[in-house]
């Protein structure tokens, strides 16, 4: 096979594997939600309700494609699509599986890596802002304004964390990190130190927080703030156009919970089932699932957390952002540096 | 903007506590205050209810029982001739706090019987279900079943006559 | 006179008088069933016991004499026991079939067991089983509720003087009942109904038609006949269900006649006019253009004299504007039937002759067949009935003579010949449907008010002719049939009139007006 035709098929594989994710993810949320409520949820079409994501995607298509007036209408038909996009693009370093031969289950292979990822993801808040300015609409508008804030506080914390595992592993390649973690045990654990342990702890949680936050998830999802503005920054979208903002969103929680794996859960290895010399087609099939498995876990939580948590005030989101996460990502990075250091040499 | 801590009321420390009773209140207090205990407990408490029994029932295939003294629709009852046990007195008419039964009464064509409707007709959109008839009637002729169920397609089809009831 | 005193405190009452009357008019609560204010007094039902200090024992009130220096007392724990006693004995054979009762709601026996009973019956046997049966053509009888206070049998006796019914049987097997072959069929048979005590007597044109606790009852007069007998109307869902009297000792006392009573059951009848045919102003414009192509005279107005006075004030107008000889529409039936006791039925079956005369300033009211003479002569072009009652004597040939006029119109509350061959006709409210006022043979004003809605397009003739008087530039705006009867009698006002009328002027009956 040529570099291209194996190119074209992981890009191909990790399309499917996101946009995949988003009808699973969508059945996933309406079902736990109602089992924390003590309902059934939906159950009636298909098998355990297997096709209601299927019956929502026909509503959404079905339904009329509103362009407000005297909005932006190009720009207002664009920021869906910014929403959309930037995520996959940050799930092209990611890598998904261990190797086939000797072609790495990863899309690109970048000296930057992880850098990467970090600034398409960033790109998304200009969906967001971008969107919520188009609709011509105040409740838009100030949703829109409280997601970029709330991005770009949350992002310096994110970095921080980020950059905690590329200090633990010396690298900012995730295959090379994978691989480091797969000699000296997760991230999350400090690496197999013990004086790296609470660091490591401390980093995968915050993290985990961030997330929540970069991803406008519960308790954090202060940009469509019901209560408060209708629908926050996609208040007049409808239709398809809804549609890529509430895909976009998803897509990129798969991401977020694949870089989280790669960068403190070990990544596609675990233990036992995953052997990373085995580069036939089972381990490469094994070390994908491993990830999925691993990603799934992270992807439940968030759904988790979101019906169990009540939403912060913006006051505390800010004040939560600014004089407790960062001084405490800065404080783990600074206490990496010295252990790293000192202890460790 | 105000901060957390005013938001937030820790516990207080009670005057003159010992070390024991310090330590602990300001471990309560930094537990309110780090929140990560607080939010494992409402995490528990959500896994608890994921598998849990659900409270919904499955409708149509699973039905709910009624009580004993459920008040659904309302039939009228038969002696064991066939004929109404209503007298046509009025009385649930009467006693009706949404005005909704509506009766016409005639001679009876039974030489043992006075009175008898000749048309009793029963609003269920106006009812209100409060057993009220059940309770005035001097004939046990009208009664309350646990029936709940029955839909209509039309307004008129929810006004029931003397045949309905009867056969209810 | 005697002084009394009546639960401590004094009264004054003619030595010698039956006490009960006393009482009732002072206001004190008395329970009887047998005692009926036009009956004399038979004393069997024992329930207006009261404690008299003359007498170590309870005595009943409407055969005790007042006397000089009497105590009475009507209330209280032994006077209660005493009544007690006296209901428990009627129940014991009663069969309490209130449910399926038309009396219940209005019987005394229901009232006086919910005061004084407890509920319960200590009587265990089997209770006398007596007849149910038609008395007459309008009276049924429940033998079983029967207390045999013999309120009916005196009233036939003493009101009619037919002395259909007597009570049969004895002990507890006694109940009313008519001899063999002799029905209650007397012109004021229904009467008994009213003054049964209990749901023994029965009317069959009411029978289980309503339950009178959701029924209204308005008072009114009737129209059935000259006499203009003061009535109660008993309405349920906008349908007169029934009609009884109403005290007026000036007038007719307690009682109606059976006519009188069932005068009700056409208005809700399927001939009575619903829909408009033409226009009131249209109308008049046209009396107005028949006047001014054939002269003074070419228009006849054909009055009933069932119109009420201010009908007719309001007629007297348009007549005088298209300058309308007048004929008046009457209806006599029978002969004139009185009872002994002096109860009179007329033969004038239409409520206001006598306004009719004291309108138009007449001494007798021209007759309708009048109009036929007039047309048949040619004088006449235009004829305009206003009538108000369903059956007038209308005068022979007047439908067939149609086709010579040039107008012919009705206002009318039902349909009759002469309304299809009308080009126009205003559907008139009848008596039960507005307000007026009427004068009765004795000269006396009486008042009927509303006491259901007219049906259709239906409206008063007072709403009609002002309409018509408003097209023809006599009157500004329409106003209130009271407000007319200002204009018609001159410081007279429905206060004035209140439930009971005012005599106009002195009695000197008029005869109905002939065919």
């Amino acid at each position: 096979m040529t570099p291209w035709l194996w190119l074209a098929a992981k890009i191909g594989f990790a399309f499917a594997y996101l946009v995949g994710a988003v009808p699973v993810l969508i059945m996933m949320e309406r079902r736990i939600s109602a089992f924390i409520q003590g309902r059934q949820g939906p159950n009636r079409v298909g098998p355990m309700g297997s096709l209601q994501p299927l019956a929502d995607i026909i509503k959404f298509l079905t339904k009329e494609f509103v362009v407000p007036l005297r909005a932006d209408r190009w720009l207002f038909v664009l920021s869906p699509l910014l929403v959309f996009v930037p995520p996959m693009l940050g799930f092209a370093v990611v890598p998904f599986g261990n190797q086939y031969g000797d072609e790495l289950l990863q899309i690109a292979n970048l000296d930057i890596g992880v850098l990467f990822s970090m600034s398409v993801l960033s790109l998304g808040v200009y969906g967001i802002t971008l969107g919520g300015w188009a609709s011509n609409n105040k409740y838009s508008l100030l949703g829109s304004l409280r997601a970029s804030a709330q991005l770009i506080s949350y992002e310096l914390s994110l970095g921080l964390t980020i950059l905690l595992a590329v200090m633990i592993a010396g690298t900012v390649d995730p295959v090379r990190i994978v691989q480091w973690q797969i000699e000296h045990g997760w991230n999350l654990f400090g690496g197999g130190s013990l004086w790296r342990l609470p660091l490591g702890l401390m980093g995968g949680l915050l993290m985990f927080i961030c997330a929540l936050a970069e991803n406008n998830r519960l308790p954090f999802d202060l940009a469509e703030c019901e209560a408060e503005l209708v629908g926050g920054y996609h208040t007049e979208y409808s239709s398809m156009s809804f549609a890529m903002f509430f895909m976009g969103e998803y897509i990129a929680m798969v991401v977020m919970s694949g870089l989280i794996t790669t960068l403190y859960l070990g990544g596609w290895h675990f233990p036992g089932i995953t052997d990373p010399t085995d580069h036939s087609w089972v381990g490469a099939l094994l070390s994908i699932g491993v990830f999925t498995a691993k990603v799934y876990v992270l992807l439940f939580t968030y759904v988790w957390v979101r019906w169990t948590l009540p939403r912060f005030k913006y006051n505390q989101l800010m004040d939560l952002g600014w004089k407790v996460f960062l001084p405490i990502a800065l404080f783990n990075l600074a206490a990496m540096a010295i252990v790293g250091v000192i202890l460790e040499g | 903007m105000e901060s957390m801590e005013s938001t937030y009321r820790s516990p207080e420390t009670p005057r003159g506590a010992g070390v024991g009773l310090r330590l602990r209140s300001w471990l309560a207090r930094l537990s309110i205050r780090v929140y990560l205990p607080s939010i494992a407990a409402g995490l528990a408490k959500t896994m608890e209810w994921m598998v849990r029994p659900k409270a919904t029932l499955e409708y149509p295939e699973v039905q709910r029982v009624s009580r004993k003294g459920y008040r659904g629709e309302h039939r009228l009852k038969k002696d064991d001739q066939g004929r109404p046990n209503c007298v046509a007195c009025f009385m649930c008419a009467t006693a009706c706090p949404a005005e909704c039964i509506e009766i016409v009464a005639m001679p009876a064509p039974w030489p043992d019987r006075d009175k008898v409707p000749v048309s009793f007709r029963i609003d269920m959109l106006k009812c209100i279900y409060c057993g009220m008839c059940e309770e005035a009637c001097p004939c046990d002729a009208i009664e309350l079943t646990p029936t709940y169920t029955r839909v209509a397609t039309s307004r008129d089809e929810k006004v029931y006559d003397l045949v309905k009831l009867l056969s209810n | 006179m005697a002084t009394y005193k009546v639960n401590g405190k004094v009264a004054e009452a003619p030595a010698g008088d039956k006490l009960l009357p006393h009482l009732i008019d002072g206001g004190t609560h008395v329970p009887h069933y047998c005692w009926h204010r036009g009956l004399t007094p038979a004393g069997n039902c024992r329930m207006c016991l009261v404690k008299v200090s003359n007498s170590r024992k309870l005595e009943v009130a409407c055969m005790y004499p007042v006397s000089e220096g009497l105590e009475v007392t009507t209330e209280g724990p032994d006077v209660d026991a005493g009544r007690q006693a006296v209901l428990e004995y009627m129940l014991i054979n009663h069969p309490l079939d209130c449910p399926v009762c038309d009396k219940a709601g209005e019987c005394d026996l229901q009232d006086n067991t919910f005061k004084y009973r407890n509920g319960h019956s200590r009587f265990d046997e089997n209770k006398v089983i007596r007849h149910t049966k038609d008395l007459g053509p309008n009276v049924k009888i429940w033998g079983n509720r029967c207390i045999s206070c013999t309120r009916c049998v005196r009233f036939t006796e003493e009101i009619t003087g037919t002395g259909e019914l007597s009570i049969v049987n004895r002990g507890d097997h006694s109940v009313a009942d008519v001899h063999p072959d002799v029905p209650l069929d007397n012109p004021m048979s229904l009467n008994v109904v009213d003054i049964c005590p209990v749901g023994a007597l029965i009317d069959k044109n009411f029978l289980y038609q309503a339950r009178v606790w959701f029924s209204k009852k308005v008072p009114s007069v009737c129209t059935g006949c000259s006499r203009g007998c003061n009535i109660t109307g008993t309405v349920l869902h906008n349908q007169v269900k029934r009609l009884q009297p109403r005290e007026n000792h000036d007038v007719n006392g307690f009682w109606m006649c059976d006519a009188g009573r069932l005068d009700h059951e056409w208005l809700s009848g399927t001939d009575r006019l619903r829909v408009t045919k033409g226009d009131a102003g249209d109308l008049a414009r046209r009396l107005v253009a028949v006047r001014d192509r054939n002269g003074a005279g070419s228009v006849a107005m054909l009055i009933s004299t069932a119109a009420t006075v201010e009908e007719l004030h309001l007629a007297a107008k348009l007549a005088q504007r298209v300058q309308a000889e007048v004929y008046f529409l009457g209806k006599v039936r029978g002969a004139r039937w009185v009872s002994p006791s002096g109860f009179a039925i007329e033969t004038d079956k239409t409520p206001n002759t006598r306004g009719a005369l004291r309108v138009f300033e007449l001494d007798a009211l021209p007759p309708a067949s009048g109009v036929v003479d007039a047309i048949r002569a040619g004088r006449i072009k235009a004829v305009l009935s206003i009538n108000g009652i369903h059956d007038a004597d209308w005068p022979e040939g007047l439908v067939d003579l149609a086709p010579r006029l040039e107008l012919a119109a009705a206002l009318d509350v039902c349909e009759n010949d002469w309304t299809k061959v009308c080009g126009s006709v205003l559907p008139s409210a009848a008596w039960a449907e507005k307000s007026g006022t009427f004068v009765n043979r004795d000269g006396r004003l009486q008042r009927i008010q509303p006491i259901v809605a007219a049906t259709g397009t239906a409206q008063p003739d007072v709403v009609w002719l002002q309409q018509m008087l408003i097209e023809l530039g006599e009157r500004r705006t329409a106003i209130s049939a009271e407000g007319v009867l200002r204009e018609a009698l001159r410081g007279i006002d429905y206060r004035q009139i209140g439930q009971t009328g005012v005599v106009l002027d002195a009695p000197s009956a008029p005869a109905g007006v002939g065919k």
